[in-house]
């Protein structure tokens, strides 16, 4: 008899949604960081609090997806680097219209110039998230079971 | 619901950027120009008493969907100079205009700025800033003397005041609504360049 196989696709599966909210995180913060009166919310200078607010919410969420912490900890990792091609692709996107605020070519050194202190904010951000969201996630699993065997 | 939340913030965001974008890349500035002397002998002459007054309508066309405001205009007006081009006045500070074989004398009789009107333009839309140039005697001895000068000889010539040929020189700035500048006096230049249109018409030949 042969027994049920796991998907082998799985663990890339999780991998990808754990990292999709810091990803979406990161990027977001890195193009609001660079331009704060243009995106949404629309402030006058960026504000360090909502920053923080996002990509910890973001890396906690998505810590809470993976199945360990070293797989939570990947998602944080991977979620750096693909955060910031977000953050050039948004900044991309006047191009789509045949609009140019900035030189096309300029454009990923001119926002890893400006973010470079958000990325460095968000490294260690995603690992504490990252560990948070596991806390948060065995917590969730081990609460129906001490309900179940409370007096 | 964390990456709809997300995904809502960053669309916004884009759709923000664009619009400011397409803001930039789309307002064009046009002027139109009349000329005409006031106080006159009734045949046209510029008296000393008179006023030679130019009027400029700054428009502004915005295709773009987030409205403007008017921030500052700086004008300059030369008008060509007939009797230098005659061989009757060499004196004046005039600019050379040279276009291909031929070549024109310009004098510069208005120059300023305003920054009073704070006209809008609406997203999809036009405004227009009025300004009327006064040029008197007093203040103005050296301009008004020159335009007075130009503006004879074409009475004399038998040309009309709206005859003369002018060359505008406009350099507006215009606010984007809804993206505030930015506080910080640390702001990097591009935060403070990126919310304001900067609109050039005509050519600057300096003074």
């Amino acid at each position: 008899m042969v027994g049920e196989r796991p998907f082998p696709f799985q663990p890339i599966i999780r991998l990808l949604i754990g990292t999709s909210p810091p990803a979406l995180a990161v990027g977001y913060a890195c193009f609001y960081s660079i331009f704060p009166s243009e995106t949404f919310p629309v402030t006058s200078d960026a504000s360090a609090g909502w920053i923080l607010f996002v990509l910890l919410v973001a890396a906690i969420v998505g810590g809470m997806v993976g199945e360990d912490l070293r797989e939570a900890l990947l998602s944080a990792f991977v979620a750096v680097p693909v955060g910031f091609l977000l953050a050039i692709a948004m900044a991309y996107t006047p191009a789509f219209a045949g609009l140019y605020l900035l030189e096309p070519s300029a454009v990923p050194f001119f926002m890893a110039h400006y973010s470079v202190f958000v990325l460095a904010l968000a490294f260690p951000l995603d690992l504490v998230g990252a560990i948070l969201g596991q806390v948060v996630r065995a917590r969730l699993q081990f609460e129906p079971a001490a309900a179940r065997v409370g007096p | 619901m964390t990456l709809g939340f997300l995904v809502v913030l960053s669309a916004l965001s884009v759709s923000n950027f664009v619009s400011v974008a397409r803001a930039h890349a789309s307002a064009q500035v046009d002027v139109k120009g009349s000329f005409s002397v006031l106080g006159g002998s009734g045949n046209g002459r510029l008296l000393d008493s008179g006023t030679a007054r130019l009027r400029l309508n700054v428009s502004v066309s915005n295709p773009s969907p987030r409205s403007l405001t008017f921030d500052t205009v700086i004008y300059k007006a030369w008008i060509e100079d007939g009797p230098r081009e005659a061989g009757l006045n060499s004196s004046r500070s005039d600019v050379l205009v040279q276009d291909g074989t031929s070549s024109r004398w310009f004098f510069l009789a208005y120059s300023g700025s305003n920054t009073s009107s704070q006209a809008s333009v609406p997203a999809q839309g036009t405004g227009t800033v009025p300004m009327v140039l006064d040029l008197r005697i007093a203040p103005d001895p050296f301009p008004f003397r020159g335009v007075q000068n130009i503006t004879n000889f074409a009475v004399s010539r038998g040309i009309p005041q709206s005859g003369l040929a002018w060359s505008i020189f406009i350099l507006t700035s215009l606010n984007i609504d809804g993206v505030p500048p930015p506080a910080s006096n640390t702001a990097p230049l591009y935060l403070i360049a990126v919310v304001r249109i900067v609109l050039q018409f005509g050519v600057d030949y300096g003074r």
